[in-house]
């Protein structure tokens, strides 16, 4: 899958080089492109790969559509530059994961946004943690409290609890995650400098496997795919459940989606309505939670 | 006329080819210095342009509020504050701590390996020694890292009963190892380079042999010794993935070897990728890199000066 993706960029960037000498209008041969947030990349990516692995030339795809192959250019860049690069015309399709500010909105004028999943961050830890047993949720004050470090102690959070530290897990600042914590709960507060900064959200998940004293928060949908190992904790009383998630109970989470100008073309409508039905096991896979099932 | 005051007999053999090949050396010559001098003014130009470009980029750094001593003693590192703020205390005080640590773990052990190995071991043993602290010395960082990561980190946690096992000593502990070749194959070639004969005048005169080594090796060896030190001292400070995966990364400045840190190389690791170019971000971290780099030259320097003034006193 890597591979495929890896083959993917370089083809793309041939024919990026290519699009530079020709004049013709966008998307006239065969090639749709796509650009923005990072969250969305790897999801976006491989469903684009997959994608023309399985229909090769448009047609095949709907038969009044031309014989031409379809290729698909997958950049990242950020949310920002998703809006930015719809509205100037050098992507087809903006990946966007997180809301329109209004401002986007009225420079955008007619356009069309796809959710195709969101990405909640759950509070979670070890199985194994002291609280896990017999902790179920967590108020927004608690949750606040603990990653600013003013609950140091698990006897702190419950007096039952052995005075043991509680260890913070991190994403560096620039996470997606973080800036949803951020936003959502944190506020003006900041997140405790003892905490440990992991630089990847893989590398997150071992430690909250491996250290029975951490705490982090985690897309929600690796917590599931832990197969026990992590435990997500409710938050005001409303868990982390793709339910939940999705009529939007649960607060800690953002949407992901794909942002198209005016009214989308044939070549986009198929790839998003794909995004939308086959893609939707490669968002879950992924650990964000699809928009359909 | 030269040719006259010169013995008969080296005429030929000296002076004729010499005048014939003349015009031709005198090109290759100046060909010579012209492309080694121009190399020099590339290696050199380039270096002195990183440092210009990391001092030019640093600059801006300085504006925050607090100005110098705000980012080197007094702000935090908050880069989700509002307004966020850029302070490195935390970054160059662990910088310092883990490698103060690993060389005051390394060099000893280095020491005595070199002892071993040049003056001790017997030349079979010998042979195998060096080869394998040169073969130690090539590993790459993220090996010593990873396993550090998968060996001292739990250790730390199962036996040792720390909340998390990333910590200053851990990220200290594995770069001594890291650092260890580096000094102990440099000090056995500075222990071989003392020549044989005052050895072997030493033992003539019926002295042990660790009085040897004390008072005529070792302070024969002792600009050599300053040189490994320097060098494992170099690699210590510029470590950047080992720590990283060691020290915990948290941004909380470190009190004792057993807190959580971010060296000034994990820092940088962390935030660059993030950070847009121009930002007040991207300056603290080009300010960081300025720091790193005083901080070498400034270690440099005092090492230098401690070298002079000893090699003054005993020689």
């Amino acid at each position: 899958m890597i591979n495929m993706t890896r083959w993917l960029f370089i083809k793309a960037t041939a024919l990026a080089l290519l699009a530079i000498t020709s004049t013709h209008a966008l998307a006239e041969d065969g090639v749709l492109r796509v650009g923005g947030s990072t969250t969305l990349l790897p999801a976006i990516s491989t469903a684009a790969s997959d994608f023309m692995e399985k229909y090769k030339t448009w047609n095949k795809v709907a038969p009044n559509l031309p014989e031409k192959p379809v290729i698909i250019f997958v950049t990242g860049g950020g949310s920002s530059f998703g809006v930015k690069s719809v509205l100037n015309g050098t992507v087809n399709i903006g990946m966007v994961s997180r809301d329109l500010k209004d401002k986007e909105v009225s420079s955008l004028g007619q356009h069309q946004t796809y959710l195709v999943g969101k990405d909640a961050v759950a509070i979670a830890s070890s199985a194994k943690n002291p609280m896990a047993a017999t902790v179920k949720q967590l108020s927004g004050d608690e949750v606040v409290r603990l990653f600013a470090g003013e609950t140091a102690y698990y006897s702190e959070l419950v007096k039952k609890l052995p005075k043991r530290e509680i260890v913070l897990l991190t994403r560096d600042a620039g996470a997606g995650s973080t800036e949803v914590l951020q936003e959502v709960l944190m506020k003006g507060k900041q997140i405790s400098p003892k905490a440990l900064q992991l630089p990847s959200q893989g590398a997150l998940l071992q430690k909250l496997k491996n250290n029975t004293l951490a705490i982090g928060y985690i897309s929600s949908g690796l917590v599931s795919q832990s197969d026990g190992a992590l435990k997500s904790y409710a938050l005001d009383g409303v868990s982390p459940s793709n339910e939940n998630v999705l009529n939007g109970t649960y607060k800690l989470a953002r949407p992901l989606n794909l942002l198209v100008k005016d009214v989308p073309d044939a070549y986009a409508k198929a790839f998003v309505d794909y995004v939308l039905s086959d893609g939707q096991a490669v968002v879950d896979s992924l650990g964000y939670v699809p928009a359909k099932r | 006329m030269v040719a006259m005051t010169v013995p008969a007999g080296n005429t030929s053999t000296l002076l004729s080819p010499a005048r014939v090949a003349w015009r031709g050396r005198r090109w290759s010559d100046l060909a010579l210095w012209a492309v080694s001098l121009g190399f020099m003014l590339l290696g050199t130009g380039a270096l002195l342009l990183i440092v210009l470009y990391v001092a030019a980029e640093a600059l801006p750094a300085l504006k925050q509020a607090g100005g110098l001593k705000g980012l080197l003693f007094v702000l935090p590192w908050e880069p989700l504050a509002e307004p966020p703020s850029y302070g490195i205390l935390h970054a160059w005080l662990s910088s310092l701590l883990v490698t103060a640590l690993s060389l005051l773990l390394a060099v000893p052990v280095a020491l005595g390996v070199a002892i071993f190995t040049s003056e001790i071991a017997p030349p079979l043993l010998r042979g195998l020694l060096r080869p394998c602290m040169e073969l130690l010395a090539g590993i790459p960082s993220v090996v010593y890292g990873f396993f550090g990561y998968v060996t001292l980190i739990p250790l730390f946690e199962n036996s040792f009963g720390l909340a998390a096992g990333e910590c200053i000593l851990a990220a200290g502990l594995i770069l001594s190892v890291m650092v260890l070749p580096f000094v102990a194959s440099t000090a056995t070639e500075a222990l071989r380079g003392v020549p044989g004969n005052l050895r072997e005048s030493a033992y003539a005169t019926g002295v042990t042999r660790w009085h040897v080594i004390q008072h005529v090796v070792l302070r024969q060896a002792a600009p050599g010794l300053f040189a490994a030190i320097v060098l494992g001292l170099a690699r210590a400070l510029g470590e950047a993935l080992a720590v990283l995966m060691l020290a915990g990364n948290a941004t909380a400045v470190p009190h004792s070897p057993m807190d959580r840190g971010q060296p000034i190389t994990a820092l940088i690791l962390t935030e660059l990728g993030e950070a847009g170019v121009d930002s007040d971000k991207y300056h603290a971290l080009m300010a960081a890199g300025l720091l790193l780099m005083v901080i070498t030259v400034v270690i440099n320097l005092t090492v230098l000066a401690l070298k002079r003034r000893m090699l003054s006193r005993h020689v």
